[in-house]
């Protein structure tokens, strides 16, 4: 193995403090390859995705849009931008966003990058091989699981390649205390391949009866969702939070009780409702709920706090992603516990406010908080600038009317509709038309959405180009121990040379990062001088 | 807790007991199921579909369709209503009762012709008993009967609500989440016309103004007419249908297999779990009604 911490001992030997800790560049170095590789094309997919729902929901305004193409036709097209932005985009960025944090966390090199990236690369061949299946007309139907059985297998072997020496690196952290958001990765990173290997098997290859696959298909969807997906992003917001602020989560246990919460209700939480799933799965799943609305509050309250009187810095360019997230993570946990209360339910059921939530959860709290993560990292793994600032504003406004508009347009639309196909004097016609108009104005979210995902592939293309393809520490060059230490020197990189790794070490650490401080600033004006 | 290990035996469980609840448990309950056998006439339940039927459920999966319509049927409650069997030989007394039962009386007009006769409907269990005695008192023969309510079943989208059982022998099942266009659960029933859905697939808008289903035109063949047209172009109202291009159009056999699943797709059929429409006393009524509400019937 060519990088092991051995390595990072070697280069930090100036003083005492060094011996066991590798600095932060050294880490962020070790993962640049691999996540950078994986945010550029999770990026693209969700180019890919938002079009390809754009497409489909200009359709509400031209029914026969390129429907002469048995490729192009609706029902094939929604899967396919549904597993290009959850599989492509969301699961990707979130593992590359995962393996950063890791790294930083646990203080250790990451295991093999270029086995890792090789494995990303599978992941984006099975994603590709997906989305074309369901063009084809092999997907699956199930939301969520849409691909069609032979990608599957892909998928499966590239994650674990990818997770699997993640949680080498983990086992190899030279930090033992466990911060919050470690567990939600621990959690995320176990509970996915759980549910894909389930799913694949009792879907796919021996397909369970009747209406257990809905309840395997729906506990999949969930699971994905609420603790893969969502386990994610409460570890970006747990970790960007305190961080960038400064100062420790206000409360521990309080995330950990929320974690334990969210680990034993999240996973059945809103499986299915409706009267053709046994009864006491649509009751089970309703108390579930509930108990994730009480974790969702703990989390939020636990957030404020943390914010404390800094609430005014909510809104800054480095928290607002991540605010957005969190409250839209309060929201999604308050409104999906309301809507399993069964009279709401019959109101709510096979309308609009189902799409609307999962835009909520999926685009509100997922996509933001990793967002929030990308634009973190992008900076500190590419050791340059980070994206000029006017073109993250105008992603952020774009990304945040859209969903603000996408998720209120469908869910008033949702409850109108609802109420309209509750009363059988209204005709059916009638019924579809009442929602139509919504669906009408929503196409404007869905372009504001695409304009989002065009400006975020920009912003992040520009930050990687100069590390990938061009430049000094371009793609062969970041092997090299000197070409890199040339982009560290530089200006831009400065104040982010040094941090302290994860908030809740920082108390403890700061002495140590004090003293490294000086020692790294001493490094570089000696380095400078030498220049000179 | 700073301990991986006992962090990773926490996750542990919690993945197990997850499971165990929504897949494990829902396999018990339906991996053994099987289909109901009518002793008397030896059909069983759920019908089997035809060779055709299931292939066109996969030409069903293969478009989506299950993105705009759902298979599943809501039931809200219970309604009653009482049927007069037979007006008895008491008919002055009777027609001097009917119009206070029902405004569709006055004294003057006659007795219907046609027994059995739907007096009532959508009232409560009381009620209905109620106006059974009184029927009785004269020497008619009546009943009240209960019957499944809700929106979707006053839609005409099936007799009942639907039941697990409804779909062990398919798969995948497409429940479907969207109402974007109707429910489906019993249209074989409400429009057995072949031709009409063949037409409505290569263009709903010819046959539903203003309909945002899209067009299935891919479905279909389309040839330069020569001479006679085919004898199996489609047809619509005895004229023959042609494309833009003034093309006949053939349904190639995914569309025949389609329409044909489109076809065996019925909600018509009372079962143990969701009965249909049948005759109430007040104790079985009440039974109905208390395990229903319990869930005791899944
Ligand atoms: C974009 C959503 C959408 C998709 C996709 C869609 N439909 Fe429809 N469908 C509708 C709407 C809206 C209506 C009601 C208007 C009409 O009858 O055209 C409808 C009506 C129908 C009807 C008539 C129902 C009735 O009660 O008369 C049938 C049958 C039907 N669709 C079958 C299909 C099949 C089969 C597919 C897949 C090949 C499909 N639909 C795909 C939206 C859709």
């Amino acid at each position: 193995m060519s990088e092991s911490i051995n390595n990072g001992n070697e280069s930090g030997a100036a003083s005492p403090g060094w011996e066991v800790e590798i600095p932060v560049q050294e880490l962020d170095r070790s993962c640049r390859m691999p996540v950078l590789f994986m945010l550029w094309k999770a990026a693209g997919w969700l180019f890919l995705g938002s079009l390809l729902a754009l497409l489909n929901s200009v359709r509400f305004h031209a029914p026969d849009l390129l429907a002469h193409c048995p490729w192009l036709t609706y029902g094939r097209i929604g899967p396919a931008a549904s597993t290009a932005i959850v599989y492509g985009f969301a699961l990707q960025a979130a593992f590359g966003v995962a393996l950063w944090l890791t790294v930083r966390m646990s203080k250790s090199l990451l295991v093999q990058p270029g086995y890792i990236a090789l494995g990303a690369g599978f992941w984006n061949i099975g994603v590709l091989v997906g989305v074309v299946g369901i063009l084809a007309g092999d997907g699956t139907s199930y939301p969520m699981f849409e691909s069609p059985h032979y990608a599957v297998p892909i998928l499966f072997v590239a994650y674990s390649i990818i997770a699997g020496l993640g949680l080498v690196t983990f086992m190899r952290r030279q930090v033992k205390d466990l911060y919050v958001s470690q567990w939600f990765l621990f959690a995320a990173l176990l509970w996915f391949p759980w549910i894909l290997s389930t799913g694949s098997l009792l879907l796919h290859h021996f397909p369970v009866r009747g209406v257990a696959q809905v309840s395997v298909a729906g506990w999949y969807a969930t699971g994905l969702l609420t603790l893969v997906l969502g386990g994610i992003s409460l570890a970006v917001i747990f970790y960007v939070i305190p961080k960038v602020l400064k100062r420790p989560l206000h409360s521990h246990y309080m995330a950990v009780f929320a974690f334990w919460l969210l680990l034993f209700f999240g996973g059945g939480a809103g499986v299915l409702s409706g009267t053709t799933v046994p009864a006491w799965i649509s009751g089970l799943s309703a108390v579930m709920s509930f108990f994730v609305c009480f974790a969702s509050v703990l989390v939020g309250l636990n957030l404020i706090r943390t914010v404390g009187a800094d609430l005014g810095r909510l809104m800054s360019p480095e928290l607002r992603f991540v605010s957005v997230a969190s409250f839209a993570f309060l929201a999604a946990g308050v409104l999906n516990a309301i809507n399993a209360y069964s009279s709401i339910a019959e109101v709510t059921q096979f309308t609009l406010v189902l799409p609307a939530l999962q835009q909520l959860v999926l685009g509100g709290f997922i996509t933001m908080a990793l967002f929030a993560g990308v634009y973190h990292l992008l900076p500190r793994v590419t050791g340059s600038q980070a994206p000029i600032e006017g073109s993250v504003n105008l992603h952020f406004g774009a990304t945040v009317l859209g969903l603000g508009l996408t998720i209120c347009v469908l869910g008033l639309g949702g409850l109108i509709q609802g109420q309209a196909m509750n009363d059988p004097e209204i005709p059916f016609t009638a019924v579809t038309k009442s929602a139509l108009t919504f669906m009408r104005i929503e196409t404007v979210g869905s372009l504001l959405l695409v304009f989002g995902s065009v400006l975020f592939l920009v912003n992040v293309g520009r930050s990687i180009c100069p590390v990938l393809c061009c430049g000094p520490g371009g793609l062969l060059g970041c092997l090299k121990e000197d070409s890199v230490e040339e982009i560290e020197s530089a200006p831009a990189a400065e104040p982010k040379a040094v941090e302290p790794a994860a908030p809740q070490v920082a108390k403890k650490a700061s002495k140590k990062v004090a003293a490294k401080k000086k020692v790294a600033a001493k490094k570089k004006q000696a380095k400078k001088a030498a220049k000179k | 807790m700073n301990n991986g290990l006992l962090l990773f035996f926490g996750i542990l469980v919690a993945m197990v007991s997850s499971w165990f609840g929504f897949v494990h448990s829902p396999q018990l309950q339906f991996g053994k199921q099987l289909p109901e056998l009518d002793e008397s006439t030896g059909a069983s339940f759920p019908v089997p579909r035809s060779g055709a039927a299931n292939r066109g459920r996969d030409i069903y999966r293969q478009n989506g369709c299950a993105s705009c319509h759902t298979q599943q049927v809501r039931q809200s409650g219970f309604s009653f209503s009482v049927v007069i069997e037979d007006f008895g030989t008491n008919t002055v007394q009777l027609s001097q009762l009917l119009p206070s039962l029902s405004s569709q009386f006055t004294p003057s007009s006659p007795l219907p012709e046609e027994t059995p006769f739907r007096l009532k409907e959508g009232i409560d269990l009381r009620t209905a008993e109620g106006i059974v005695k009184s029927l009785t008192e004269v020497g008619a023969v009546a009943m009240a009967l209960i019957s499944p309510s809700g929106a979707d079943i006053e839609r005409g989208w099936g007799i009942r609500r639907t039941v697990g059982r409804d779909y062990l022998l398919d798969s995948p099942v497409m429940l479907g989440n969207q109402r974007i266009g109707p429910d489906l659960s019993n249209l074989g029933n409400r429009n057995p016309d072949a031709n009409w859905h063949l037409v409505h697939l290569f263009q709903p808008r010819s046959v539903v103004q203003d309909s945002v289903m899209p067009h299935y035109g891919y479905l279909f063949e389309k040839r330069e007419i020569t001479g006679a047209a085919s004898a199996d172009a489609l047809r619509f109202n005895g004229e023959l249908v042609v494309d833009d291009e003034g093309r006949q159009v053939i349904p190639r056999t995914a569309a025949l297999d389609l329409v044909a699943y489109l076809l065996s797709l019925r909600l018509d059929e009372p079962i143990f779990e969701a009965p249909g429409e049948k005759s109430a006393t007040v104790e079985s009524a009440e039974e109905t009604l208390v395990s229903e509400q319990s869930g005791a019937t899944e």
